[in-house]
C-alpha cells in the first residue's frame, strides 16, 4: 500500500500552483508555535525558544521587515544545498555566517499545526506561502534520488524527486544541537 | 478490510486534494466559523525541550545517490553533517545522536542498560534528548498489548479540532472491551483513562503525544520500521499509529487526525470515525 503513499503526497504537493486564498486556522485546538514561543528578533531572524533554533524570518527570495518584497526563489535539492554557502561566504545574515538547511525534523518544528494553507505562523512568518520547502535530509538509501520535504499547504512531509522538485522553496535555520 | 479501506482512502485523498485546492471555502466551514470556540491561554512560559536528530548519517548526491559516509553533494548544507548525529555519534543508548534510558514497571532505570528485552523486559523508554518519556508496547496479550488499535476519539473541545471522533463502541480491536461499558472500548482517550488509571511506569499523567512528538523518535536510519527497535522492540514493520493532533482543515479532509506511518516515518491523517483503528503510543512528560 505504500508505493500510494508518494502519489497522494505528490499531488498535494502541486498545491502551490492555484491561487493565493486565506489562510484557515482551526480554533479547536491548541496552537503548536503560539506567538509566544517564537520571538521576533527584529533583524530578519526569530528565534524559536522551544527548539532553541533561530530562523530567517523570510524565505530566500523575500525580503522586508514584513518578508513583502521579492517572491519565494524556488531550489532544486541542489541549488538548495548550495544556498547557505552563497549568504555564509557572503555578507552573512543578520550577523552570522552559520546559516543551513533546516533537517526534516527542524523543517517540521515549525509548522502551526492548527492552521492550513498556509501551516505557519504567520505573525512571525509573515507572506510565507504554502509551497514546498526543502530539508537537508536525503531519503533512506533506496529510493535513493529523493529527500525530504514538507508542504506548508498543510504541513504534511515526503520523499521528494532532487531534481524534478525544482521549485521548493528554502528557509534557513542556525544553532541547535 | 484494512485494503479495501485503504482505497477509498487513496480515493478521498485525491478529492480531497482538489477539493482543498479549489480555492474558495465552503459554506459548512462559515457556518462552523460563526460557533464561539473556547479560549485556550497561553502557556505562562516556553521549556526548552532540544529536538531529536533524525538518526540520517549518510550523504546524498545530485540527482541521485547515496553515500554511507557523511559524504556528497555540498555536504556541509546536508543533515549529517549537522547535529548530534554527527556530534554525539554513540550507539551505545540508542542508534547515533539518539539517547535512551530504558525503565522497569516501576519506572526506575534497568541497572543494566545493555540487557536484551527477552532476558529482562522494560516498560517505558526515557528519551534524554527531548526528555519524554514513552510507553513500550507488550506482546503479552495485555493493556498494553502492541497489535490491540483504537479509533481517534477527543472529547475535549479545546484539543479536538472541533468534532469529538468515534467512540467506538462495537468493535473488538483490544484487550479488555466489553460490549456495552464505554470505558472499555477501543478509542484513544478510553486506553488513555485506562492506562492512567492503572498506573505505567509508577506514573498516571499519560497522554497521546503530539504528531510533531511522535515524528520525533522516528529514526528515518531503519525503515520497516523508522524506529529503533534495540528500544522499542514489540514494533511490527508497518505501524501505523495515531497522533493526538488533529487534522486542521475541515473541509476537504474533514475529521481527519494525524498518524506517523513507520514504514518510512511518514506522517500522515485519516478520518477520525469508526473505518480507521491505529495504535497507540503514550508519552508523558515535556509541554
Amino acid at each position: 500500500m505504500h508505493r500510494y503513499f508518494c502519489l497522494i503526497f505528490c499531488l498535494c504537493f502541486f498545491a502551490p500552483l492555484h491561487t493565493a486564498q486565506a489562510q484557515f486556522c482551526n480554533d479547536y485546538m491548541a496552537a503548536s508555535t503560539p506567538d509566544s514561543q517564537l520571538a521576533d528578533n527584529g533583524d530578519g531572524t526569530v528565534t524559536d525558544r522551544k527548539t532553541g533554533l533561530m530562523w530567517k524570518k523570510c524565505v530566500e527570495g523575500q525580503t522586508g521587515s514584513n518578508c513583502e518584497n521579492g517572491y519565494p526563489a524556488i531550489f532544486s535539492w541542489q541549488l538548495a544545498l548550495h544556498q547557505p554557502r552563497r549568504i555564509n561566504s557572503g555578507p552573512g545574515f543578520a550577523g552570522y555566517h552559520d546559516w543551513r538547511l533546516p533537517n526534516i525534523k527542524e523543517l517540521r518544528s515549525i509548522v502551526e499545526e492548527k492552521c492550513d494553507d498556509p501551516a505557519i505562523n504567520l505573525v512571525r512568518f509573515p507572506n510565507s506561502t504554502s509551497g514546498g520547502v526543502w530539508s537537508g535530509s536525503p531519503f533512506f538509501s533506496i529510493l535513493n534520488g529523493e529527500s525530504w520535504a514538507i508542504t506548508f499547504l498543510d504541513g504534511g512531509s515526503g520523499n521528494l524527486d532532487r531534481e524534478v522538485y525544482n521549485y521548493f522553496q528554502v528557509r534557513l535555520v542556525r544553532g541547535g544541537q | 478490510m484494512k485494503k479495501r479501506l485503504f482505497v477509498s482512502a487513496v480515493l478521498f485523498s485525491v478529492m480531497a486534494c482538489v477539493t482543498a485546492n479549489a480555492g474558495e471555502k465552503s459554506p459548512i466551514y462559515l457556518l462552523l466559523s460563526g460557533v464561539h470556540p473556547p479560549q485556550t491561554p497561553l502557556p505562562p512560559y516556553v521549556r526548552l525541550i532540544p529536538l531529536n536528530d533524525t538518526g540520517i548519517t549518510w550523504g546524498g548526491n545530485y540527482p541521485s545517490g547515496n553515500n554511507p559516509t557523511c559524504t556528497g553533494e555540498e555536504i556541509g548544507a546536508q543533515d549529517c553533517f549537522h547535529g548530534r548525529d554527527a556530534t554525539n555519534y554513540d550507539d551505545s543508548d540508542g542508534h547515533a545522536g539518539f539517547s535512551f534510558t530504558k525503565l522497569g514497571d516501576n519506572g526506575v532505570a534497568l541497572a543494566n542498560q545493555a540487557v536484551d528485552y527477552a532476558t529482562m523486559p522494560w516498560a517505558c523508554v526515557k528519551d534524554n534528548v527531548t526528555g519524554l518519556t514513552w510507553e513500550v508496547k507488550t506482546s503479552d496479550g495485555g493493556l498494553h498489548d502492541q497489535n490491540d488499535t483504537y479509533t481517534w476519539y477527543n472529547t475535549n473541545p479545546a484539543t479536538n479540532g472541533g468534532s469529538n471522533g468515534e467512540a467506538n463502541s462495537s468493535y473488538d480491536t483490544c484487550e479488555g472491551y466489553v460490549s456495552g461499558n464505554a470505558a472499555t472500548y477501543c478509542n484513544t482517550e478510553a486506553y488513555v483513562a485506562r492506562v492512567n488509571a492503572a498506573g505505567w511506569c509508577g506514573k498516571s499523567d499519560w497522554r497521546m503525544p503530539t504528531l510533531k512528538e511522535l515524528e520525533g523518535i522516528v529514526s528515518f536510519a531503519t525503515p520497516r520500521p523508522t524506529i529503533d527497535k534495540n528500544y522499542f522492540p514489540n514494533t511490527s514493520p508497518d505501524s501505523d499509529v495515531w497522533s493526538g493532533t488533529p487534522y486542521a482543515h475541515r473541509i476537504g479532509f474533514s475529521e481527519h487526525a494525524w498518524y506517523v506511518d513507520f514504514f518510512y516515518g511518514y506522517p500522515y491523517h485519516d478520518y477520525r470515525d469508526n473505518f480507521y483503528y491505529y495504535h497507540v503510543w503514550l508519552v508523558r512528560g515535556g509541554q
